[in-house]
């Protein structure tokens, strides 16, 4: 199981060298030593504004419905994937493994490889990629731990009825006791891969190529929870939701000029100047 | 079978019926610019051709054949703890644009289904199904998965019968062909993100045994 991980960890910090030779597509600034931290509360605030507005209700009912629907049907999805967990032992190694790379030691090894290859290669990218994973680590982690302590939904393994009793509000010291009996809904593990991943996604938006891992990733973390009894299926879309839209919020300035830009297009900037007669003029430059 | 074909007839006249409105209905949307049923976004997306879904519904229990129905009342009379109803998961549903609100594709359909369980004798029966479809779906509004649509798949599928007894599970499977059809609403929910509302009427012919039932579902289609 170590030489997995070592080779794990080993695969991780090569793809984090890669993403910081990559080109930059424009002049990073950067990042502040402690943004991680200041960042926080305004990302907080973003986040309560946008989902409770008027032109998030569509999404919110969407979200809820997913959930609620799930909710009903929870024993039954839940037995689908259980099932083949407790018979097959290589489904049951799959399952393990999409637990294993989102309980967050994969995410923070991931932060750890941005900052240390921005850092030694002197890449305000990949350094401004690793503060923005850990800032919305952090700001997803608080609203995900608020709602477990509120709601106390039991997990698969550990639940008394067929689909996890509910201990809205429940007792905090209980919950410290039997964290298991408890902290099901939403899913951190989720919020915490899926926030890492969009971050990721937002900040090398040219490699196409990781929304098509990406994705098929959130969905092995998904199978691996539930088999393993974790989580129940309706945990995931509020967790999903968290998680990308935290960190949509945190890497939302790092292209002020906008889809052009991040696309890599063009870079426009248009100035007023003169000539050497002192005739005004407008002049533009485009790079790319 | 004359009832199933009679219901198929039926299925395929309601979905030919929406058909037509809907290509009076875009037109009279062109000509007044109606927007009631567009979402509040319809600009977006107008030139995508790929499109993604994924949704989840609940089913209450479905009409079977005598032999399943037999299996499942005496399974229920000594396990006491069954469920009201089966989960849905429709995934991944992947679609090309073939005109201005038609898409078709591929759409897998699972439907989990576990109808007297005791956890502490651990014995159980449970009905799983596993399909594959090819799928087309048509909407009144301008774009796919806008306004009101039909959604009609048919491919291969497998009913799995589940049997937990203490020393394990036992398995039979029932290949076959799974039939269904989709009607529903789709708004804007976000810039690039639609929500569907619909309810599936889904029939399974299976070697020996069918099933026919109706879901209710939720969905993201991107």
């Amino acid at each position: 199981m170590r030489s997995y991980i070592q080779l794990f960890l080993i695969l991780v910090l090569s793809f984090q060298s890669y993403f910081a030779k990559a080109d930059d597509l424009n002049d990073v600034p950067k990042p502040g030593l402690y943004d991680v931290v200041t960042n926080i509360p305004g990302d907080m605030t973003t986040w309560w504004k946008e989902t409770f507005s008027k032109d998030n209700v569509p999404l919110l009912v969407g979200i809820l419905g997913m959930t609620a629907i799930g909710t009903v049907t929870d024993y039954e999805t839940w037995q689908a994937v259980r099932r083949p967990y407790l018979e097959s032992g290589s489904f049951k190694k799959f399952s393990d493994y999409g637990e294993v790379i989102s309980n967050g030691n994969f995410q923070v090894a991931m932060t750890a490889g941005f900052l240390l290859a921005g850092t030694v290669m002197t890449n305000h990218r990949a350094l401004r990629t690793g503060e923005q994973i850990l800032e919305a680590l952090l700001a997803s982690g608080i609203v995900v731990q608020v709602i477990k302590h509120s709601t106390g939904r039991e997990s698969p393994v550990s639940s008394s009825q067929r689909d996890g009793h509910w201990s809205v509000f429940p007792n905090q010291a209980a919950y410290q006791k039997d964290y298991q009996s408890h902290d099901a809904m939403p899913s951190g593990h989720l919020s915490t891969a899926m926030a890492a991943f969009i971050v990721v996604q937002e900040n090398y938006p040219e490699q196409k190529w990781i929304p098509y891992v990406g994705y098929p990733l959130m969905g092995w973390v998904c199978v691996g929870l539930v088999g393993s009894g974790i989580h129940w299926w309706s945990d995931f879309p509020i967790s999903a939701a968290l998680g990308y839209h935290f960190a949509k919020i945190v890497t939302r300035n790092n292209y002020p000029h906008g889809e052009a830009e991040k696309n890599g297009l063009f870079h426009p900037d248009i100035a007023p100047s003169f000539t050497e007669e002192g005739e005004p003029l407008v002049a533009a430059r485009w790079s790319w | 079978m004359l009832k199933t074909n009679f219901e198929m007839i039926i299925c395929a006249f309601v979905f030919a019926s929406l058909f037509s409105q809907k290509t009076a209905f875009a037109e009279e949307m062109r000509k007044g610019e109606s927007s009631a049923s567009a979402g509040i976004n319809s600009e977006h997306n107008r030139n995508d051709k790929w499109f993604f879904y994924f949704g989840a519904g609940i089913v209450p229990q479905p009409k079977f054949d005598t032999g399943i129905q037999s299996n499942i009342d005496s399974s229920k009379q000594s396990n006491g703890w069954a469920g009201e109803y089966g989960g849905v998961l429709e995934l991944p549903g992947i679609y090309y644009r073939v005109g201005e609100s038609t898409v078709v594709g591929l759409i897998g359909n699972f439907i989990f289904e576990n109808y007297a369980s005791d956890r502490t004798k651990s014995e159980s029966l449970g009905y799983d199904t596993y399909n594959i479809s090819a799928s087309a779906m048509t909407s009144t509004g301008d774009q796919p998965g806008l306004g009101y649509f039909a959604r009609l798949d048919f491919g291969p599928t497998d009913l799995v019968e589940i049997t937990e007894i203490p020393a394990g599970y036992s398995r039979h499977y029932f290949p076959g062909l799974f039939e269904q059809l989709a009607l529903g609403y789709g708004m804007q929910s976000s810039s690039n993100t639609r929500l569907l509302f619909h309810i599936n009427t889904f029939y399974e012919d299976v070697v020996d045994h069918y099933q026919l039932g109706i879901s209710f579902n939720i969905g993201f289609f991107l």
